[in-house]
């Protein structure tokens, strides 16, 4: 029940950051919904939970995207990891602290694609392309996850009172 | 004489009468206008609304219009038009996603136009689905000829302009008299997209002092925020070998 949530919510994600986004983008920019969603079921569930949705969550955009195989997937991943790691260290009812970390980690994946993505084939626009499009998709990212991640830890108390019950 | 006396009197009366119609007929018109201004007041909200659907059935019609007449007046280009149904996952890139694909007779490097201008090409292809990579998008290049002085450049997209909807036009000799508002359309060379396809105008030109070749910032002719719909030539490849 937990896989077939986890993958319904990823999946939703997607399609809304690339059909429905577009309608609220500011400035050209739009809020990386994946990336969010990625970021804060690792927050609430762990590094190694984090690690596969992001590695999942990265395929489905490696196929839909048609670009290298992989690339998206390695990121999402390691941002799923990392992020999993402050698993026991957040109070996961601040949904505060939810909105920090999703700042901190959406600065991480946008600086780790731009330097994958262009640094190392020779675009050396670093600043630019720091206060253009990385910092712009952190903060409105961040702006709206606190109503996301709210969803999300309900959803995750739910499922853990069904898991109980069940056990 | 009786007439004299009774006339005065049936006008008092009458007078009294008509004052005391009007009185009653007041509060029972009151209502009756409420309830008129009321019916008249859904008639109006219901007929703004056709009005307003109206007017948007007007616009698309003008639209498809257009388009109906580019491809009838583009006979030797095999159209499929197509709806765009999704942007790219990511902020850094200008692709977008169509809802044909092989099943349509489509291929891979198909041109993808907009009312006789110039979108981009398709660069990866499924059954009922095909990825497009706009002009303005970074890893885009395309061979441009400047319609005026008919120099041949290369029109890139660039990560700095991309935001503002913008590209690059690169390779663009010393010597070559160039000028802003210059029509870029394209030169049929590379075998990707056929002759004479507007792309846009020349907004700005530059210099680069370590280079041999100038650049100028063009403004496409098309509105990549607003794109819906767009056409794609089924046979590009062989109308460029023609």
């Amino acid at each position: 029940m937990r896989i077939f949530i986890t993958a319904v919510l990823v999946l939703f994600a997607f399609v809304f950051q690339t059909s429905l986004l577009d309608v609220i983008q500011i400035g050209n920019i739009r809020p990386n919904l994946v990336v969010m969603v990625i970021i804060q079921i690792a927050l609430l569930r762990g590094y190694y939970e984090g690690g596969i949705v992001g590695l999942c969550a990265g395929i489905v955009m490696d196929i839909m995207t048609g670009r290298i195989f992989g690339a998206f997937a390695l990121l999402c991943m390691l941002i799923g990891l990392l992020s999993g790691g402050f698993h026991h260290r957040i109070f996961k009812e601040n949904f505060l602290s939810a909105m920090m970390f999703t700042f901190v980690f959406i600065n991480v994946y946008e600086v780790l694609f731009y330097i994958f993505q262009y640094f190392v084939w020779g675009q050396h626009q670093f600043s630019y392309a720091f206060m253009q499009y990385v910092l712009p998709t952190a903060i409105y990212s961040t702006v709206i996850s606190a109503p996301i991640y709210m969803l999300l830890y309900r959803i995750n108390e739910w499922l853990l009172a069904r898991e109980n019950d069940y056990f | 004489t009786l007439g004299f006396i009774v006339t005065p009197m049936q006008q008092a009366t009458t007078w009294v009468k008509s004052g005391v119609r009007n009185t009653f007929g007041y509060f029972s018109d009151n209502q009756k206008i409420r309830q008129q201004n009321e019916a008249y007041e859904n008639e109006l909200a219901a007929l703004q609304n056709e009005n307003f659907a109206l007017k948007q059935m007007d616009v698309e019609n003008k639209r498809l219009r257009q388009m109906l007449d580019f491809k009838r007046t583009n006979a030797q280009f095999e159209l499929v038009g197509a709806n765009v149904i999704a942007k790219d996952s990511s902020n850094w890139f200008q692709k977008f996603t169509i809802d044909k694909g092989t099943n349509d007779g489509l291929t891979k490097d198909c041109a993808v136009i907009n009312h006789q201008v110039l979108v981009g090409s398709i660069y990866d292809i499924g059954l009922n689905y095909a990825m497009v990579s706009a002009i303005i998008d970074d890893s885009s290049a395309v061979s441009a000829l400047v319609v005026r002085t008919k120099d041949v450049t290369m029109l890139k997209g660039d990560l700095t302009l991309q935001k503002q909807g913008l590209c690059k036009l690169t390779y663009i000799p010393r010597d070559a008299d160039i000028i802003p508002g210059d029509v870029l359309e394209t030169s049929g060379l590379g075998g990707r997209f056929p002759k004479g396809l507007l792309i846009g105008r020349i907004k700005e030109i530059g210099k680069e002092n370590a280079e041999y070749y100038n650049f100028a910032q063009v403004e496409p002719a098309v509105d990549f925020k607003r794109i819906e719909e767009v056409f794609i030539i089924k046979n590009s490849p062989q109308v460029v070998k023609q």
